[in-house]
């Protein structure tokens, strides 16, 4: 089926969207209670653990990018060119990303046995096959909830380029339900027209005072979430300038390659300079059943240069080793090219790029054979790659969420960690 | 040396028929008439078939295998020579048995006569004795009478009378007596004498058996002696027939490969045969076929199969062959007459286009910029020069036709130029680029765009180059000064899909009218959805002077998929293009009529089409991995109508 996979549409975000956890949901994981005591974004950047994630939503085909088979009968037109790390060739249409493989390591066994946008989609996300009934975290909701430091205000799950679903969240509840953001600032994110900040602070004064009174002899859990909402308010719009890629200047734009593509990896940017924690860059329309090498010559040539950039800022700054990079999506595409030119989906044999903290720059695991119609060593799903982004981060995956009193794997059972691709 | 006899000048017969066939027009390269394609197809077929003959006769009477029937020759005459001995052999081998048993014979006659010379002895020693025993009692008896008569003396002197008597009694009993043994010894001595002489006759038989023996042995030596000799011979025979066979096994596998050379000549000259009658009976049918080529009668006549699926498709301007781009780094030329394919090695990656002119230059172009120059007439042709000329696919390849110039068109949005004899740049034009920076196709602000050229064409008077894009533009430049001279609007051809925020259509064939008046572009319109390719094949036809779209041509009937080819037929009256979605497609146009007149189902999606100069074939590069060929000839004569009564 003809059937596109991708996080939503992008909405501007506002602020009652950044707030419903802390509005609706009955645990806040926000122990801080004033601004007063927002952590120093220096000491943020320093401590807190990062992660962004590259959703190519469609399925980029493994053979024009991270495994290129050329000359053979799957192999496509395109040819392969060596990288930053010898003996690792990728495919020409990343030159960009060539360059910094050296911080990238490519599982090239993955075998999901999925060919359904849906189901593969939610395979990749959440480590667990999809089962009627039931939905697992996804990966942003599910790291940000372990990751995000309590002193900090940002959303823990940030999407560019595409909005999250609130189920995404599953048990972990509204606090870790992704955030869409968008090139403008957040609605509302500024203090209302016509107040100073010292009138806003009065105002903020007067409500705690007033709310203290009412909560006095009848202190509860939600009285203290409702406070905690004006709090974080208060503590995102003190911080709103994370969110305002409007400073972005076009010299940087253009450094990336140009392009809203580039302008969302700027963004991406932007978030983990912040420190938010897990930011969701969604790059859309791989889904070439048409045309395979026509399209993915200009989707690729949108993603590489700001992507490969992006990896490089992140390691010239110093953010790479508190930062896990993660480029996947639903499945890979077909060897065989069909009659249109095209390439349909396939989940048996294909790869997924990641770099960054913990993961051993440069690595390459499992392999397909000649024509790449199957995997032929070290073959992994999901559920391996879910306990390999724990593990990068420093989480144990192994240690199960509890829920209403029930454990619930971080990952499918009977899988384990890539261990030859962490550092 | 080249691999074809070269073919006279084209000097065309420029009868009516083909002045109404391909149109004159003055400066405009004329094809020659089908007919003089079939003539052409024959001499070759005649040459082929004689020099297959030829080959045949020599491959027959080479030394080698002549060596061969020497040997085999000589290996029966010893053969028979061997036959011979041994049926000689045979002969002396009765012979001495004959003698053996003859010998056997005598010997027992010879015990015989032993055992009866054994008997006649023993006859005669019993006789003898017996003779003795007589003797001795007639000797005894004799004293007994002499005792008998001294004592009647004595009596008679005593005359005691009583005495007398009885003494005269005792003589007579002696004298009786003794006359009894006198005639036993006779009786006896009678014996002897004749066992004595029978005792001689057995010696003397005995005496000839021996000597029977003898000559009975003498007899099987000389037997046993001609059997030696002549096994001898018959060995001798066999040593022979065993070294002529060795000699023929040795001479016959120094022949083997002649052996087979002589078989292939054979074959080839029976394919010759064949294909000089299926060329007569072509050129017949050729020559006494009057009615334009019409699409209702294609038919398909051979398919080509290779390894990938073929993409890209071009006839060679003298008819002889096509070649072939499939989705392997090299091309193939098929040889149309002989079938004999030839692998052309120089591209790094697949093959997009080919564009050939005269017939020693092909240019063709790659899916890493690379454009390649080749002489397709070469035994086995080889890269002339290589030339990087686009980042990304060279998408478009065209030869101008006086062969000056060769143009590209590329991934990065340029069209160049570049001297067919030198490689050198000629010009480069930047106006589809400049596209990809206009706001009516540039997605969004946000979005990085470039043009993709996606084909270039020269127009057969040579005045013009035009190049079409992803968005549907189609520019005019002229040939020399390379400035633009007009646009022509094929944005039927175009669509930019806002769900998957992608361009989709592209000028994916550009063919002109064989007088250069219109020029008829193709490639999928009505896109409704990008990446699944669904919209309808569509093709546009302009008048290049005006620039003016005369028609959107698309098929009669509902068809989901692109049209990747398109080619006017040498006579201009109608079109062909071939595409496919689902399935493969062939539609027949007239240029200015919106719907296709008529459509042939191809086994496959058709990926480029071509038009045999004779215009009565055609060429289709299929996914099926195939180029077939097919006939606009009606595939048999009408039967005679019978008259009617």
């Amino acid at each position: 089926m003809f059937n596109r996979g991708t996080c939503g549409s992008a909405e501007h975000v506002s602020r009652r969207g950044f707030l419903s956890g802390a509005t609706t949901g009955a645990v806040s994981a926000l122990g801080f209670s004033g601004m007063t005591k927002v952590a120093g974004a220096n000491e943020l950047r320093s401590q807190q653990k990062r992660v962004v994630l590259f959703w190519l939503a469609g399925g980029v085909s493994q053979l024009e990018t991270w495994d290129p088979k050329p000359g053979t009968d799957t192999g496509g037109p395109f040819l392969d060119i060596p990288t930053s790390v010898p003996g690792v060739n990728v495919c020409e249409l990343l030159p960009y990303t060539a360059r910094q493989m050296h911080h990238l390591a490519v599982v090239r066994g993955v075998n999901t046995k999925v060919n359904d946008h849906g189901k593969g989609a939610y395979f990749m996300q959440t480590g667990h096959p999809q089962t009627p009934g039931f939905e697992f975290p996804y990966l942003g909701s599910a790291l940000s909830s372990l990751l995000v430091r309590p002193d900090n205000p940002l959303p823990g799950y940030v999407c560019i380029g595409g909005g999250g679903s609130a189920k995404e969240s599953s048990f972990l509840g509204p606090r870790f339900v992704p955030v869409a953001v968008a090139d403008k600032p957040p609605a509302n994110m500024r203090i209302a027209d016509g107040l100073t900040a010292e009138e806003d602070a009065r105002r903020r004064e007067l409500r705690a005072r007033i709310g203290d009174r009412f909560a006095k002899g009848r202190r509860a859990a939600t009285t203290e979430v409702y406070d905690e909402s004006f709090d974080q308010a208060a503590a995102l719009i003190a911080q709103r300038d994370v969110f305002d890629f409007t400073g972005i200047p076009d010299s940087e734009v253009d450094r990336y390659g140009g392009g809203e593509f580039a302008r969302h990896c700027l963004m991406a940017r932007q978030l983990v300079e912040a420190g938010s924690t897990f930011t969701k860059v969604t790059h859309r329309n791989y889904d070439t059943h048409s045309e395979n090498f026509n399209f993915h010559v200009e989707q690729l040539g949108e993603f590489d240069q700001p992507f490969a950039t992006f990896v490089a800022d992140l390691a010239d700054r110093g953010l790479l080793e508190h930062t896990l990079v993660v480029v996947m999506c639903e499945f890979g595409r077909t060897p065989r090219i069909n009659q249109k030119m095209g390439r349909d989906h396939w989940g048996t044999a294909w790869s997924v790029a990641l770099g960054g903290m913990g993961i051993q720059g440069g690595a390459v695991v499992g392999a397909t054979n000649a024509n790449g119609t199957k995997v032929v060593d070290r073959e992994v799903h999901g559920g391996h790659l879910f306990h390999t982004y724990y593990r990068a981060v420093g989480l144990d995956p192994t240690a199960d969420f509890v829920h209403d009193g029930r454990p619930f794997t971080k990952a499918k059972a009977g899988s384990e960690a890539i261990e030859e691709i962490l550092a | 040396m080249n691999r074809h006899l070269r073919s006279s000048p084209l000097l065309p017969v420029l009868s009516v028929t083909l002045l109404a066939f391909v149109g004159v027009v003055p400066g405009v390269f004329a094809a020659p008439p089908a007919v003089e394609f079939a003539q052409r197809d024959l001499e070759r077929a005649r040459l082929l078939a004689d020099a297959a003959n030829e080959q045949a006769k020599s491959a027959s009477q080479s030394p080698e295998l002549a060596a061969v029937a020497a040997a085999e020759a000589a290996k029966k005459s010893l053969d028979a020579l061997l036959a011979k001995r041994t049926a000689e052999l045979q002969t002396t081998e009765a012979a001495r048995k004959k003698s053996a048993s003859a010998l056997a014979a005598t010997e027992q006659a010879a015990a015989k006569a032993q055992a009866a010379v054994d008997a006649a002895t023993a006859q005669l020693t019993k006789a003898t004795a017996a003779e003795r025993q007589a003797a001795s009692l007639r000797d005894r008896s004799r004293n007994a009478l002499a005792l008998a008569e001294a004592d009647l003396a004595k009596a008679k002197e005593a005359k005691a009378d009583g005495e007398i008597d009885a003494r005269e009694l005792l003589v007579t009993a002696a004298r009786t007596q003794l006359a009894s043994a006198e005639s036993a010894v006779a009786k006896a001595v009678e014996t002897v004498k004749r066992d004595t002489a029978s005792l001689a006759t057995t010696k003397t038989a005995f005496a000839n058996a021996e000597t029977q023996v003898a000559a009975a042995t003498a007899e099987l030596g000389r037997a046993t002696g001609r059997v030696e000799a002549a096994k001898a011979q018959r060995d001798e025979a066999k040593t022979l027939v065993d070294q002529a066979a060795q000699l023929l096994e040795k001479v016959k596998k120094q022949a083997q490969p002649a052996v087979e050379a002589e078989k292939a000549a054979a074959q080839q000259a029976a394919k010759a045969k064949a294909l000089l009658a299926a060329a007569t009976a072509r050129h017949q049918r050729v020559s006494e076929h009057a009615d334009p080529p019409d699409p209702k009668a294609l038919h398909e006549i051979a398919k080509y199969t290779f390894a990938r699926p073929a993409i890209a498709v071009r006839f060679e301007p003298t008819g002889r062959s096509v070649v072939a781009g499939v989705q392997e780094k090299t091309l193939h030329r098929q040889d149309l007459l002989t079938s004999e394919r030839t692998t052309m090695s120089g591209h790094r990656t697949w093959v997009r286009r080919l564009a050939l002119q005269g017939d020693d230059l092909l240019v063709s172009g790659d899916y890493s910029g690379g454009l390649a120059w080749w002489d397709p007439s070469a035994d086995s042709p080889e890269p002339t020069r290589v030339v990087d000329a686009h980042e990304g696919y060279v998408r478009g390849v065209a030869v101008s036709p006086d062969r000056r110039f060769v143009a590209s068109g590329g991934n990065d949005g340029f069209v160049r130029v570049w001297d067919a004899g030198t490689g050198q740049l000629v010009a480069e034009m930047d106006g589809h680029q400049r596209l990809s920076k206009v706001a009516e196709y540039a997605d969004t602000p946000q979005r990085v765009f470039v043009n993709h050229v996606y084909n270039v064409a020269f127009d057969p008077t040579g005045r013009y180059l035009v190049s079409g894009d992803l968005v549907g533009v189609v520019k005019t430049w002229e040939v020399g000064t390379w400035k633009p001279v007009r646009d022509l609007d094929a944005s039927p051809l175009h669509v930019y899909d806002k769900t998957f925020r992608a361009h989709c259509g592209g000028i994916r064939g550009i063919d002109f009218s064989p007088d250069g008046k219109l020029v008829a572009v193709c490639g999928i319109g009505e896109v409704t959805n990008a990446f699944a390719g669904v919209g309808k094949p569509t093709a546009c036809v302009f008048d290049v002077e005006s620039g003016e779209r005369l028609a959107v041509l698309k098929p009669a009937a509902n068809f989901q998929g692109a049209c990747w080819s398109i080619r006017f037929h040498p006579s201009g009256e109608w079109l062909v293009g071939a595409g496919g979605g689902g399935s493969g497609s062939l539609w027949f146009w007239k240029p200015t009529e919106e719907k296709s007149f008529h459509a042939v189902k191809t086994p496959h999606v058709a990926y480029d089409v071509d038009f045999h100069p004779d215009g009565l074939r055609l060429a289709v590069a299929l996914y099926d991995k195939t180029v077939r060929l097919y006939d606009l000839l009606p595939a048999t004569k009408p039967a005679p109508a019978t008259p009617a009564k």
